[in-house]
């Protein structure tokens, strides 16, 4: 799910996807996305828990294991392709800075 | 041996979460550690720690719930990989320990301020909502039968506690809004939120029982006492279903029914007593009296009455004396209204002045010396002085100027 008004996913949401490339569970992405950010990224529990219920409800992600609390989740085909679009969007900016930054 | 336990009755809304937090941090620091929720906070006894609690509001659960949800327990699972051990969880509240220093906060500050204001909005809105609604009814009733409502000083007392009522709903309201507008600064200007108590907080819940206590006394004073009895008796039973549904914590169906059926049970009581005590009042009737004005006081005495209804009405802002006099050989009946406050016999007249007979009246100002009479097309005089209002029907029709300075003498109209 991207920001409505800019069509762009925020930091956290970025890192949550990424780590939902593999099957994942829910308790464990923290822990993930910390790595994958090389410790620059936190996600709290609260933003997490939300962040996963929108994703399910707007289909970018899929439950694929419930186990008592603890579930599992995968990113969806639309799922990464919003992934994918940010990506591309985050490197052409970039790309587009690295004439200034040389 | 099961250990010590105490339950402290303190209360904390969901603004006040994270004053909630230093209590229980406090609390532990003295050796008495939080277990649960039931008719108040419940701590067992212990080694002091310097244990760290974060309260926060969960927006998924409902104001009813009094144990977790699976929606909450879920939640929880997630918090304790975060480092977060779940307490308990009841209403909107969940009450977590930290179990890891490096444990990471489990809401950020934007998240905390929407499911707090969330929460504590409907609870705002929703009280501003009913006291409104309680009070334009009240305003309609007096509206639409003005001297039923301004004469009688219990309608004055209940719609007077009414909007009181609503000017301290009203109050919260803005409170509420400023706190928003508060928090929004605050975060503009990156600077971490608070969420503790402030003084107004304090005295919220003293303000309202002092406006139902003065109603209580208020009514009790002009012997209305058994209408604040009644309403007592409803504030008890709810209070004592809370405290039981606090008490053994049903899940949230069961919950839900118990609060419905109970509801409605104190509802059908109350107004079962309401009936039954109104009927015994209105068999004492407090209001009938000796007609201040009989037909001899005006012409010749025609006998004794074969029927008489006179009742009188009296408040702080006047009386309201209703008489009607059956004779074998005569009748009169009239409302007398006197009033000090102009504006009080404006909504009389204008009460009186309803309907199509004295709409399509005459205008008998000049014969009766007054502010204004009209002869309605149903015989009945509506004359007005300072001070006073006679609406007046009797047998000796149409009145003649000397029966009219006999009815002005007999009821001090001047």
């Amino acid at each position: 799910m991207a920001r409505e008004q800019l069509q762009t996913l925020t930091e956290p949401m970025y890192y949550i996807l990424l780590a939902l490339t593999e099957e994942c569970c829910g308790v464990d992405i923290m822990e993930k996305v910390r790595t994958l950010s090389r410790g620059r990224v936190t996600v709290g529990p609260g933003t997490l828990y939300a962040m996963l219920a929108k994703f399910e409800e707007k289909d970018i992600i899929r439950l694929t294991a419930a186990d008592g609390r603890r579930k599992s989740y995968i990113i969806t085909d639309a799922g990464r392709e919003e992934l994918k679009k940010e990506f591309e969007r985050l490197q052409t900016m970039v790309r587009d800075g690295a004439f200034f930054f040389r | 041996m099961g250990m010590k336990k105490k339950t402290v009755r303190k209360t904390f809304c969901y603004r006040n979460c994270d004053d909630f937090a230093a209590y229980l941090n406090h609390m532990a620091r003295l050796g008495w550690h939080f277990k649960e929720h039931r008719t108040g906070l419940i701590f067992e006894q212990g080694e002091p720690e310097d244990s760290v609690y974060a309260v926060e509001v969960f927006s998924k659960a409902d104001e009813t719930d009094t144990r977790p949800l699976p929606e909450t327990e879920e939640f929880a699972e997630y918090c304790e990989a975060a480092g977060w051990k779940f307490v308990d969880a009841w209403r909107k509240f969940v009450v977590f320990k930290r179990i890891r220093p490096d444990a990471v906060p489990i809401m950020t500050d934007e998240e905390r301020f929407e499911a707090i204001s969330e929460a504590d909005g409907h609870s705002v809105w929703r009280w501003l909502g009913v006291s409104l609604a309680w009070s334009i009814m009240q305003l309609l009733e007096f509206h639409s039968g003005f001297k039923y409502s301004i004469f009688r000083n219990r309608e004055l007392i209940i719609a007077g506690t009414w909007f009181l009522l609503f000017l301290l709903a009203a109050a919260r309201a803005v409170q509420f809004l400023f706190w928003k507008r508060r928090c929004v600064r605050r975060m503009e200007q990156g600077r971490k939120l608070f969420f503790g108590r402030d003084a107004s907080d304090k005295w919220d819940s003293w303000l309202y029982l002092t406006i139902l206590g003065i109603q209580a006394l208020s009514l009790a004073y002009i012997g209305e006492g058994w209408i604040a009895l009644v309403i007592l008796g409803m504030a008890a039973a709810l209070i004592l279903m809370g405290f039981l549904i606090a008490h053994f914590r049903p899940d949230a169906t069961v919950s839900a029914i118990i609060q419905t059926l109970g509801g409605f049970a104190i509802c059908i009581a109350a107004l079962t007593a309401f009936t039954i005590l109104g009927q015994s009042e209105r068999q004492l009737d407090q209001a009938v009296v000796e007609p201040p004005v009989v037909y001899s006081d005006i012409w010749d005495d025609p006998g004794e009455p074969e029927d008489i209804y006179s009742k009188r009405y009296e408040s702080v802002f006047g009386a309201w004396n209703i008489c009607h006099l059956e004779y074998a050989d005569g009748e009169l009946y009239y409302e007398v209204f006197r009033s000090d406050h102009a504006w009080v016999l404006d909504g009389v007249w204008r009460d009186i002045m309803k309907g199509r007979a004295t709409k399509e009246g005459t205008d008998c100002t000049e014969l009766w010396d007054a502010e204004i009479a009209i002869l309605s097309t149903a015989d009945y005089y509506k004359v007005r002085f300072e001070n006073v209002i006679l609406d007046i029907r009797c047998d000796r029709h149409p009145l003649t100027e000397a029966d009219i300075a006999s009815i002005v003498e007999a009821f001090g109209l001047r």
